[in-house]
């Protein structure tokens, strides 16, 4: 970049540096479609599931799916109980993502909430924090989890904050060191200084610039969230039945990997599709957000 | 005409803890700085590192609030920080970084960070206000569409200055504002502060270790030592025939074609703000320290040729003596 704008400087440096207009890379294009795909069933899930979820076809148990010698009837073959595959899978995708994203969005909120409050008040407030983080770090979650379904009952919106609390120390340990360091010396102590408040400082400055970190860990937390929730719903303290999730598809579908593992399969590819899509995106993002990278 | 910006005994504390249960040891950052400053005039504030120059800066600037003492600007005393009055004040004092990069955010635009004051503080702005702004630092207009780190070290500070001329504030705290630059920058910057002050009749609190610097912009000088002030006055006087020993030695380390080898070599460690000396802080370093030295803080008072020192021996009020034996430095601690 420099050597060109050194060859025609006086013509150029008037005008503002050309940003960079490259084409989408091939990887993001298709992290891009696939989440596309998966958000519009998710939300299209009531009219295009083929049967309900609870339907059972006891003739066409264990059905293989249709590119494995089965019928059209029954795309991707049915379960133990004759449930059609693909109903429960659209349905598992509508409720796996509605708790990846609602959890890794609460717990993002939480912990940035909490690291900017203990960065601005100091003192007391972030002794608190960091003791309450350190509690969360220490605890294993899934006995916090046993104990609040336990105590509170099982409902999806209760399983989607529960989900929502794993992982918000991490924002919070990063939301609070960025924002110590942005604040003791630096954008932060300057804009403070112009006489902006709290509101501005972080909203406006602190949150952006260290949004490029705060979304790695969000897609990083993505598919732990999912592969959570698979296992929580295989101890029956999750989704319980006769809902789905994916993760619950594929702890059921354990017991028939050898006879049947396309009740397995489907679940597991969108799982793993899913999170590498996020994972690409997130990348790609933080790259855009980036004005230096650019 | 009345002064500006007024400090009177300016005390500063800082709580340090040795390891975990370690005693706190008390930091006496500043130790009763008073210094005043007009309108459109320039103080240059000297020493070395760890003196508590920048913290005078934060002081008089309301970024912390003093443990003694107080400021007064513009014949009122600092509302507390924080406080919605002090952020409207904010557009009257201002503040110039020694990291113009680390001070400005690498996400927004030259235009948008220099306009922001305006925004903070409610008024409308347009990008031709904006383009003579930047203009007004030496900055092109099309510079408001850069990022922070596209630009050279000159000219980010350059946008500094803009960021902070954006409200016209009539006090100008510049730490260190060139000692990131380079020798030939560090000029530029000079003359355009310079400039900046006759055009606006802004006032400067000048904060350098670079006494050639402080020579070139400021009108008064003053010179710093362990939280306190030592010597003040005309720089020419003060940086040719200093009176203070402290001052002389700094003086003397200018490098100089002329005056080979008469460098005045300190003795002893550089000053620890955690273990003051008792009587004067410079005593255990100074070449012409006698007994009274060490048991009475000497006060800074004018002499006879209107500048004002710290110190018995300038004073004339005790005969110079020959230094004190190192040993006294332990004690005192």
């Amino acid at each position: 970049m420099s050597d060109a704008t050194m060859n025609t400087a006086p013509a150029q440096a008037v005008l503002p540096p050309r940003r960079k207009q490259a084409g989408l890379p091939p990887l993001v294009v298709f992290a891009l479609v696939w989440i596309a795909l998966m958000l519009g069933v998710a939300l299209l899930a009531e009219w295009i599931t083929p049967y309900s979820i609870t339907a059972l076809d006891l003739r066409s148990r264990l059905a293989p799916p249709a590119f494995m010698g089965g019928t059209w009837a029954h795309p991707l073959g049915t379960d133990e109980l004759g449930r059609d595959v693909l109903s429960r899978l659209i349905v598992s995708i509508r409720i796996s993502l509605l708790i990846a994203f609602g959890a890794a969005l609460l717990s993002a909120v939480i912990g940035v909430t909490m690291g900017f409050l203990a960065a601005h008040f100091r003192g007391l407030v972030e002794q608190a924090v960091l003791a309450l983080v350190d509690f969360q770090a220490a605890m294993p979650f899934l006995i916090l989890a046993l104990s609040v379904l336990a105590f509170l009952g099982n409902s999806l919106a209760l399983f989607v904050c529960l989900l929502g609390l794993h992982g918000w120390e991490r924002y919070a340990r990063i939301a609070r060191g960025l924002a110590v360091s942005a604040g003791a010396q630096g954008y932060a102590a300057a804009v403070k200084q112009l006489g902006a408040t709290p509101w501005r400082i972080y909203g406006h400055h602190v949150l952006p610039n260290i949004a490029s970190t705060l979304i790695v860990s969000m897609t990083l937390a993505f598919p732990e969230i999912i592969l959570l929730e698979s296992g929580l719903s295989f101890l029956g303290l999750g989704v319980q039945p006769p809902q789905t999730s994916l993760g619950n598809m594929v702890g059921y579908g354990r017991e028939y990997l050898t006879r049947a593992p396309w009740i397995l399969l489907s679940p597991s590819a969108v799982i793993v599709l899913t999170t590498l899509s996020v994972s690409l995106l997130g990348d790609w993002l933080r790259d855009r957000l980036d004005p230096t990278l650019r | 005409m009345s002064a500006l910006l007024k400090a009177e005994g300016l005390v500063r504390r800082y709580e340090m803890r040795r390891g975990w249960f370690g005693r706190p040891v008390e930091v006496r950052a500043l130790d009763g700085v008073s210094l005043t400053l007009e309108h459109g005039r320039t103080l240059g504030l000297v020493g070395e590192s760890g003196c508590g120059k920048s913290t005078t800066g934060r002081l008089v600037l309301g970024l912390e609030t003093p443990d003694e003492g107080r400021v007064t600007f513009e014949e009122q005393p600092l509302p507390a920080p924080g406080t919605a009055e002090w952020r409207r004040l904010r557009s009257r004092m201002q503040m110039v970084y020694q990291d113009p990069l680390g001070a400005m955010d690498r996400r927004l635009s030259i235009g948008a960070q220099v306009a922001e004051p305006w925004k903070i503080h409610g008024r409308q702005t347009s990008p031709e206000q904006v383009a003579a702004l930047l203009r007004s630092v030496g900055l092109r207009p099309d510079h408001a569409a850069h990022y922070p780190h596209e630009l050279s070290g000159g000219q980010r500070q350059r946008a500094v200055l803009a960021r902070a001329l954006a409200t016209d504030p009539a006090l100008l705290v510049c730490d260190e504002p060139i000692s990131a630059l380079d020798v030939s920058i560090q000029a530029q910057v000079m003359n355009l502060l310079s400039e900046i002050q006759a055009e606006r009749g802004v006032a400067l609190l000048f904060i350098s270790h670079d006494l050639r610097a402080v020579r070139q912009m400021s009108h008064r000088v003053a010179v710093m030592y362990l939280g306190r002030i030592v010597e003040e006055g005309e720089p020419d006087a003060v940086l040719h025939d200093p009176a203070h020993p402290y001052a002389r030695a700094l003086v003397s380390a200018i490098p100089h074609p002329q005056r080979r080898g008469r460098r005045i070599v300190l003795q002893g460690d550089p000053p620890n703000p955690a273990a003051r000396p008792a009587g004067c802080a410079f005593h255990p370093r100074c070449p012409v320290a006698s007994a009274r030295c060490a048991a009475e803080i000497p006060v800074l008072k004018p002499r006879a040729d209107g500048r004002l020192v710290a110190c018995h021996v300038a004073h004339g009020e005790i005969p110079a003596g020959s230094g004190l034996p190192a040993p006294t430095l332990a004690k005192a601690a």
